[in-house]
């Protein structure tokens, strides 16, 4: 949760009620600042960056770009996500978490200024595609709720067309100031999941995984579409046995007909990311896998590992939700084929048919499909 | 600047015993010095300082050791004045590392022995004046800390049985840990890098199987030999071939910690070996298996050879060992 012993923020943000709400959720007083460099010295000076950044909030405006295509690599086959960088990093505490490698420093950023939200979605709203945005890329979308009406800002923007729909991805389950929102099912609540040894020994802070299955359930009753993303999925002793059950938890808490996509990855990384988790997590032996280099340079799983784990999921998928969109981020044409029997190699193939199934369970304009 | 003075005096009042100054390595074969010192004498005086009833070596020993075995009653030394401690270690480690590169087991005794007269950070300052090269206070820390592990770390080093890299990863570790690690290097041989592979295989494969190094070792090859160290046929170890043994050790590793992976490379082995290829024909299989890309390279120095090949690589179409090798 967002409970930050320091906070900073742009000396010159204006005092708007995005702002005010966001102070007056939070407990130290905003200190101001004219650029991030205090805030980057601060969480500089301590002995351990990574993990003393989820505590230190800068509220400041994204000077870049707010709108970015995903960064796939040209090997294995992307899903052609766009993402709206709203925030970066993360309070949670998970031991594979890229975002510890990836910012330097880390800095728990939020990036307010609903005009400049409006001002960037509205071309997207009057595009002649399909666009499916997430915001948890760099950050988990949903750590922001209790304190920002930024995730009810965009639920509400999103409703109001029918050419994109916003993802919200996340562990927690802080889901309850959007559930009595106007969605109009332009909104998906999506939830990353793992077995719960998983998530009690690699994902300190989250919500439980019945407790991310009941929210998971609670916003369906208020007629969200939701989606879920297997990944990392991590290979250990039993682990098939433990992700089947997962799925199976999936749905007896939600219909197949609510849930819009699900993604299943196992668990990658740059190489630098593992002395990080060794300093970081040092029971974890999750970088203690099988793994290879990737041809993206990262570590992946010997890919037969990979192979076997995904058909034994892929066939429980067929067996209890048929029709739901199930997808690999980032496999190759041997994967899909071996796990599913097909492989959306043609350019923007796996687009098309996550536009498909967004069109249809969310009801986007299926012209542009 | 130190003073001293050359002095002729007699050998048996030179204490040999205290190692106090000393950098070298006690394993440091010098043979030929005592020979040539037998057949023309001390050429470089070693140099001494005074001590209450004898002189200490400071730079020398090996010089003032073949004197004595060669029946010399009195050498010449430079002599430094009683007390003049900090000039004499100073001098110790100059005099060695501006005449040659000090090996990793010098520069930690060389570094220790500074140490005891001066903090980190003044001896990196003057690194390069001391050491003829530059040392940051954190790498003179991590050395001395090297030089706190238990005895047979130097000795290790003094044989280049163990790296000063994979020295640094045994300081991080429990004690047991790097008690099996320091046993595992006095038994084999290995190159630097593949040092560090056996360290961060075994430290993974224990962390997954929650097992100890000393535990790995007795399950691996080199488990089988006896507590007095000697093979199973009662051979001293130190009779066969460290080098094979840290190949053999590695392999096993691998095997453990890459079980699956290591499996596929042997079958792919054994059936491009069963397609009986020419040797101008090589077929290499995508790496670890990732891709899914093979290639097949020819080499030919005429069009009957061409032909031959072109033919053979026809063949090989129709061979299920090649299907199978292919359609994994
Ligand atoms: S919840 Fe996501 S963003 Fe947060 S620490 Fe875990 S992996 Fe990182």
């Amino acid at each position: 949760m967002i409970n930050p012993i320091r906070v900073f923020m742009d000396k010159d943000l204006d005092q708007t009620p995005e702002i005010e709400y966001l102070i007056s959720k939070l407990k130290p007083t905003p200190e101001k600042v004219a650029d991030p460099r205090p805030v980057y010295d601060l969480i500089n000076q301590s002995d351990d960056p990574v993990g003393f950044a989820k505590k230190v909030l800068y509220i400041t405006r994204n000077k870049g770009a707010l709108i970015r295509q995903c960064p796939g690599t040209s090997y294995y086959t992307c899903c052609d996500y766009t993402i709206l960088h709203c925030g970066t990093y993360c309070t949670m505490d998970c031991s594979y978490c890229i975002l510890q490698a990836y910012f330097h420093p880390p800095v728990l950023q939020y990036f307010a200024g609903f005009d400049q939200y409006t001002a960037a979605l509205d071309p997207v709203f009057q595009g002649d595609h399909i666009v499916r945005i997430g915001t948890g890329e760099y950050t988990d979308s949903l750590i922001w709720e209790p304190v920002s009406l930024m995730p009810g800002f965009l639920v509400e923007k999103f409703a109001t067309q029918d050419r994109a729909i916003l993802e919200l991805k996340t562990k927690t389950v802080n889901i309850d100031s959007l559930l009595d929102l106007d969605h109009n099912r332009k909104t998906i609540l999506s939830w990353s999941l793992n077995t719960p040894e998983m998530i009690a020994s690699q994902e300190r802070g989250t919500a439980s995984l019945s407790a991310r299955l009941k929210a998971a359930a609670k916003a369906v009753s208020k007629g969200f579409r939701v989606a879920f993303h297997f990944d990392p999925i991590f290979l250990y002793p039993g682990c098939e046995g433990a992700y089947e059950k997962v799925v199976e938890a999936i749905f007896a808490h939600v219909s197949p007909e609510d849930v819009v996509w699900i993604s299943i990855g196992t668990f990658r990384f740059m190489p630098h990311l593992k002395s990080i988790i060794e300093a970081r997590f040092p029971d974890s032996t999750i970088p203690y896998g099988e793994f290879i280099t990737g041809l993206d340079n990262k570590m992946r799983y010997f890919k037969p590992l990979r192979i076997a784990m995904y058909q034994r999921l892929g066939a429980l998928f067929r067996q209890l939700a048929p029709g739901v969109a199930v997808y690999f981020c980032m496999e190759d044409e041997e994967v899909w084929m071996k796990t599913f029997g097909f492989f959306p190699g043609k350019p923007k193939a796996l687009a098309h048919m996550l536009d498909r199934a967004a069109a249809d369970r969310c009801g986007l304009d299926s012209r542009l499909v | 600047m130190p003073v001293m003075t050359f002095t002729d005096i007699p050998v048996s009042e030179v204490d040999l015993s205290d190692t106090g100054f000393r950098i070298t390595g006690p394993h440091h074969d010098s043979e030929h010095l005592k020979s040539s010192i037998s057949q023309y004498g001390i050429m470089v005086p070693p140099l001494v300082l005074r001590g209450q009833d004898k002189y200490i070596v400071v730079s020398g020993f090996r010089r003032i050791e073949g004197a004595r075995h060669a029946g010399l009653s009195r050498i010449t030394c430079r002599v430094m004045p009683a007390g003049e401690t900090l000039d004499a270690a100073m001098a110790a480690v100059t005099e060695n590392s501006f005449s040659r590169e000090l090996t990793p087991a010098e520069l930690i005794r060389a570094t220790v022995l500074l140490l005891r007269f001066m903090d980190a950070q003044s001896i990196a300052e003057n690194a390069t004046s001391i050491f003829n090269m530059p040392l940051n206070s954190g790498y003179i820390n991590t050395l001395a800390r090297i030089h706190a592990l238990p005895d047979p770390v130097l000795d290790l080093l003094d044989q280049g049985q163990i790296s000063i890299k994979a020295c640094k990863h045994l300081v991080s570790m429990n004690a047991e840990t790097r008690a099996g690690f320091l046993h595992l290097f006095s038994q084999i041989k290995a190159s630097s890098g593949i040092q560090m592979e056996i360290i961060a295989w075994a430290k993974e494969i224990c962390a997954l199987e929650k097992i100890s190094v000393s535990k790995l070792i007795q399950e691996s090859p080199l488990g089988i030999t006896n507590g007095d160290g000697t093979g199973q046929g009662g051979s001293r170890l130190g009779h066969r071939d460290m080098g094979a043994l840290g190949k053999q050790f590695k392999a096993f590793l691998a095997q453990r910690r890459f079980p699956a992976l290591t499996a596929a490379k042997k079958q792919a082995r054994e059936q491009i070996k069963a397609l009986e290829l020419d040797s101008g024909l090589q077929l290499a299989v995508p790496e670890n298996f990732e891709g899914i890309i093979y290639a097949m390279q020819m080499e030919f120095k005429n069009m009957d050879e061409f032909k031959t090949r072109l033919n053979r690589l026809a063949e090989l179409a129709d061979l299920n060992d090649f299907k199978s090798l292919v359609d994994r």
